[in-house]
């Protein structure tokens, strides 16, 4: 289950406020990038948190442990 | 699973449909039939007996049973960025790209912005030549499926695996972060001449013949934990500029990697936490060179030896690896 783009979690993420031990290779390249464009491409946190979660939502049976390490 | 064949041999896994991704040398690879196979130039690989630098023997990559269907075709430097989109949606797309082209150069600096980059593993490798024959001869890649040999573009095979089996790649990079400067550069590219090292301006080619910089070590970026490294090609002190086998990437922090005592040692060790053998995987000509892997077996990984592997990016003296269950 992939929490709602409400969860503050999201916005941690792609603001790089929070880190974790990931295993999803892409998930740690993907992340990386929506960091970058956030930090120096002045990018809309909302619309870098959507990207995100649609990568979540295409991917989440690879992210099933990422989601856990996550989201608890 | 035996991976080097002879010319003959290769013949015959492509008549029987068995091939998919080729290695050797373009003397080799013009021999070929046509057939629903890639291919791409190198004369290193890590083979059945370890090591070996060969031009007259072909790294073979073939079906494994979990693959349904697989779509060959070339991309040219304009339309590579929607080769994602052309993928499976259970599937993999295995590509080749030839080093020193414009299109290595574009893929490397722009991948991360190719729409569905992330849909599924991209995997594989960028062509090179013999070192002896660099200045001579020219990387190239094969589209199997028309028989053209290329120059300028990119060939990439569309694997669409069965219902059940999922696809899994990593890397294995053995370079980790050292505990000294913080290395940002303010332009995305394969050469610089200014990098900001803890924040202050710096001209890099003196900042490191100063600070005796061991440039065999990459520099290496943190990606959220994936290890990434940028290798050095050249430090040219008359000119103030370094250039790299990689694109350093604008504000991404780096640092010198720690140096790897026994190369063959720790990647022997890192494998064996690799669940399942890999169908397919690529190292570096970098650590072949600079751990001396001529000879030497890195444990049941076998492959070509390449002028950068790719795992989404394009990334340097690492190992990837894919498989699928």
């Amino acid at each position: 289950m992939i929490p709602p783009a409400s969860n503050p979690k999201w916005a941690q993420l792609v603001k790089g406020e929070v880190s974790f031990e990931y295993k999803f290779l892409a998930l740690k390249i993907a992340l990386t990038r929506f960091q970058h464009n956030v930090k120096f491409n002045n990018a809309d946190v909302n619309s870098v948190v959507a990207e995100l979660r649609a990568f979540f939502e295409k991917n989440e049976g690879m992210l099933a442990d990422d989601i856990k390490t996550i989201f608890g | 699973m035996k991976t080097i064949f002879t010319l003959q041999e290769t013949i015959e896994l492509i008549k029987q449909d068995q091939a998919l991704m080729i290695a050797g040398d373009e003397s080799l690879l013009t021999e070929l039939p046509t057939g629903n196979w890639i291919g791409g130039t190198t004369a290193y690989f890590i083979g059945d007996e370890g090591g070996a630098v060969s031009k007259d023997q072909l790294f073979v990559i073939t079906k494994s049973d979990n693959v349904e269907e697989v779509v060959v075709r070339d991309y040219d430097n304009a339309s590579v960025q929607n080769f994602p989109m052309d993928g499976f949606a259970n599937g993999i797309s295995l590509i080749i790209i030839p080093a020193f082209s414009d299109i290595h150069q574009n893929y490397a600096k722009n991948v991360m912005e190719f729409e569905g980059i992330f849909d599924r593993p991209v995997a594989g490798w960028v062509s090179g030549v013999h070192l002896d024959e660099i200045s001579e001869k020219s990387p190239k890649v094969v589209n199997g499926k028309t028989g053209e040999i290329l120059e300028g573009n990119a060939v990439i095979a569309q694997l669409k695996l069965k219902d059940g089996i999922a696809p899994t790649m990593d890397i294995v990079n053995l370079f980790k972060q050292n505990d000294g400067d913080v290395i940002t550069f303010s332009k995305t590219g394969f050469a610089g001449d200014v990098a900001f090292v803890n924040g202050e301006k710096v001209i890099f080619s003196e900042y490191l013949t100063k600070n005796e910089i061991d440039t065999k070590l990459p520099l290496v970026a943190d990606f959220n934990g994936a290890m990434i490294n940028v290798s050095f090609q050249e430090v040219d002190n008359d000119k103030g500029v370094v250039s790299f086998y990689a694109p350093v990437f604008e504000g991404v922090e780096y640092k010198i990697a720690k140096p790897v005592d026994n190369y063959v040692n720790e990647f022997n060790s890192e494998v064996c936490n690799i669940d399942e053998n890999p169908f397919m995987s690529v190292n570096c000509i970098l650590n072949f060179l600079y751990a001396d892997l001529d000879g030497k077996q890195t444990g049941d990984i076998k492959g070509p030896i390449t002028f950068g592997e790719i795992a989404y990016l394009l990334l340097n003296q690492t190992m990837v690896h894919v498989t699928t269950k």
